[in-house]
């Protein structure tokens, strides 16, 4: 007896898509593609298929090699940098368009919750575009009725289900879009990128509805940006990069290793910012103004061993390193903690401590934060120096330096992106007695 | 294939009452619009034929019904013609996005022109009696031989919409053909049997279609010289129209591919 729960769904096979970069050629060769579909048909002695797996000019794979399974119960994630096929897979799988190279079983049904409100007409109201959109979906005129409450309960637009939809707001149109399209039912279930619609609450609730549809489905493929989601919701993942598959697997492992490199590409994004303002900052004051080169920071554990990885309530050392070009007296050390370009935490020589007397030469300094309340995130600290007062600089620009601080609840990852707020507050919980009898 | 469609019978209707519900929404005239072009050029023909700048000849029935009914037909298959292909751009937003039939989008610009041509048939009615038209039992033929017209722009329109959705110069092209068209056609003046421009009107597949509905619902008898021509065009039609869908069905995915993504 066959094992349910082990029955594949969905195969691909060796799958393989090319595009064309030029549109004149595009549709050039769709013209050539066209005859030669025909020819094809008319005169099956031809063959052709060896044909299609060869690039033409302009041409290049949007998506090659291509293998993977899908089994009943499973969720898979898609995650990848914007155009790297995942778009291009579940029109494939869609059968929008045709496979150049190795092939696709599906079995059963497939729903598709992707181009939400499309055919929407701006002069129709919301409740007749309604009506359209979920019968271009595929429900009935009784099946809209019975469900019709609950989409507009949903899309919280009762109100202005009667008005016509070009006065509704792009959220207010996506969310309508996704109501309808959350009413889906079929074996295979093609999402992309659907949550990233309506306000903060709207796209909490969308979410639930998504893994609560994608659960009770028998199995369905996931793209989206939102690595949370995918954490929550998919059993498997795989990572596409430019058109071929990079890594698939278990979800927390595959995750961890994207995100370790989303982390990285976003650190060498910020590097590279920030040595250009500092480029451009040194232009407009002139290196000569600044007296101290801050040359190198730094950033260590309370067991002195460099990193930039720290737990929430850790330690954080600075090693400083500067140049001092000539005596200097009264040199104010600042330190910004920042989170995108806001100042979250500050530590200033002359308020903490004293300001200091430097010779010429070469100085390392340490600054220790203490029990840092930070939450997981990344942060950048900005070191400089000022004179007696903060007109006067002494070493300028900041120096950027970044690190990651994780929470301290286990290593999970959703755990580590679930978490809300910037700073742990400590607070003493104490219940005190029952109020009624 | 048609039962692929008939699943969607009622996202047809749905479309239907959509074009239906918006085609006139943001105008004052609304409805009234089914009928202007048709009384405009009615009496732009009548104007120039009654002050002998253009001399159209005799017509065996009064020239602004001949107009009139004439407009009407043109309208029907310059419409049913020009709709695969414009039907299948407007719904390219949907069809390649989610996997929707496109002749969905083909059949219900259809409908909308069959909708259009039974307020005008109702239209004429008034001015049928005015003219005094008699009633004879060959009117009862006149929705058949439309039909007929339907049948035969749409398989023609059908076969052009791979290419034309692909490269937009087909549809400009056929567009601005079919203005000349029209005056190689029965339309505005009777159809001339000598010379070059005859030997045209004469070899004109629509033609026979123009004369014998039009002879339809004005009453005058049934000319049998255009049987064969009707049926060899009926014919032909029913075969293009099979050859169209075929194609249009086996192609889809590479327009889908080029037309958007």
């Amino acid at each position: 007896m066959k094992n349910i729960d082990s029955e594949i769904i969905l195969e691909v096979d060796s799958l393989g898509k090319k595009f064309s970069k030029s549109l004149k050629k595009s549709l050039y060769y769709g013209a050539k593609d066209i005859l030669s579909e025909l020819t094809d048909v008319f005169l099956p002695s031809r063959n052709n298929l060896s044909k299609k797996s060869v690039l033409r000019k302009c041409e290049f794979w949007a998506l090659k090699n291509i293998n993977f399974k899908l089994r009943r119960g499973e969720i898979l994630g898609i995650v990848g940098q914007n155009g790297a096929g995942k778009t291009t897979l579940l029109k494939l799988i869609n059968g929008l368009i045709s496979p150049d190279e190795g092939t696709i079983k599906i079995k059963g049904s497939i729903g598709a919750l992707i181009a939400l409100g499309a055919g929407f007409n701006p002069i129709l109201s919301g409740r007749e575009n309604l009506y359209m959109n979920a019968s271009i979906l595929g429900f009935k005129r009784r099946e809209i009725d019975l469900v019709f409450d609950e989409i507009i309960e949903f899309s919280e637009l009762r109100e202005f289900i009667d008005s016509p939809v070009m006065n509704y707001s792009s959220g207010m149109k996506a969310r309508l879009g996704f109501s309808i399209a959350s009413f889906v039912n079929a074996d295979l279930l093609l999402v992309d990128e659907i949550l990233s619609v309506g306000d903060l609450g709207f796209r909490e609730k969308s979410f639930n509805r998504m893994s609560h549809i994608c659960r009770n489905g028998s199995a369905a493929i996931f793209i989206s940006h939102n690595t949370a989601a995918i954490l929550s919701i998919c059993t498997k993942v795989i990572w596409f990069k430019k058109g071929q598959i990079f890594k698939a697997g278990q979800t927390d492992k595959i995750m961890s290793e994207y995100m370790q490199e989303q982390k990285q590409e976003y650190l060498n994004k910020l590097k590279h910012e920030s040595s250009v303002t500092q480029n451009r900052e040194r232009e407009k004051y002139g290196v000569n103004n600044c007296s101290v080169e801050i040359t190198d920071v730094f950033s260590f554990n309370s067991n002195s061993s460099y990193t930039n990885e720290f737990i929430t309530g850790e330690n954080i050392g600075l090693k400083i390193f500067f140049n001092s070009t000539r005596n200097n007296s009264d040199v104010n050390f600042v330190i910004h903690i920042t989170l995108n370009n806001e100042i979250l935490l500050v530590s200033d020589m002359l308020r903490d401590s004293k300001p200091v007397s430097l010779k010429e030469g070469k100085y390392c300094m340490e600054c220790i934060f203490t029990d840092i309340p930070l939450l997981s995130n990344f942060y950048i600290i900005k070191t400089f120096a000022l004179g007696k007062t903060p007109i006067e600089k002494i070493a300028w620009p900041p120096f950027e330096t970044s690190f990651i601080i994780k929470d301290n609840v286990g290593n999970h990852a959703m755990q580590e992106l679930r978490k809300p707020g910037i700073i742990k507050a400590e607070a003493d919980f104490k219940l005190l007695q029952k109020l009624d009898n | 294939m048609s039962s692929d469609l008939w699943s969607f019978k009622e996202l047809i209707w749905q479309t239907f009452i959509r074009d239906l519900q918006s085609e006139y929404r943001k105008s004052i005239l609304g409805y009234l619009w089914i009928f202007i072009p048709i009384i405009a050029t009615t009496s732009l023909w009548f104007f120039l034929n009654s002050q002998n700048i253009v001399n159209v000849g005799k017509t065996e029935i009064p020239y602004p019904l001949y107009v009139m009914v004439g407009t009407t037909l043109w309208g029907v298959f310059t419409s049913s013609f020009l709709n695969s292909m414009s039907a299948f751009s407007s719904g390219s937003g949907i069809f390649t996005r989610l996997r929707v039939p496109a002749e969905i989008f083909i059949i219900t610009g259809l409908s909308q022109i069959i909708f259009q041509f039974l307020i005008k048939t109702i239209f004429l009615i008034p001015f049928l009696i005015f003219f005094e038209i008699k009633y004879s039992n060959f009117m009862i033929l006149f929705p058949f031989c439309v039909f007929i017209i339907i049948l035969f722009a749409t398989s023609l329109g059908l076969l052009l919409v791979p290419i034309s959705s692909l490269y937009s110069d087909i549809s400009r092209i056929f567009a601005l053909g079919l203005n000349f068209m029209m005056y190689l056609t029965p339309v505005v003046y009777p159809i001339g049997k000598e010379g070059f421009i005859g030997k045209l009107l004469q070899m004109n597949p629509i033609t026979p279609l123009i004369i014998v509905s039009r002879d339809m619902i004005t009453g005058l008898p049934f000319n049998e010289a255009y049987i064969l021509p009707l049926i060899i065009i009926t014919l032909t039609s029913c075969i293009l129209l099979v050859i169209g869908v075929l194609i249009l069905r086996l192609v889809l995915p590479i327009l889908v591919e080029r037309m958007g993504m």
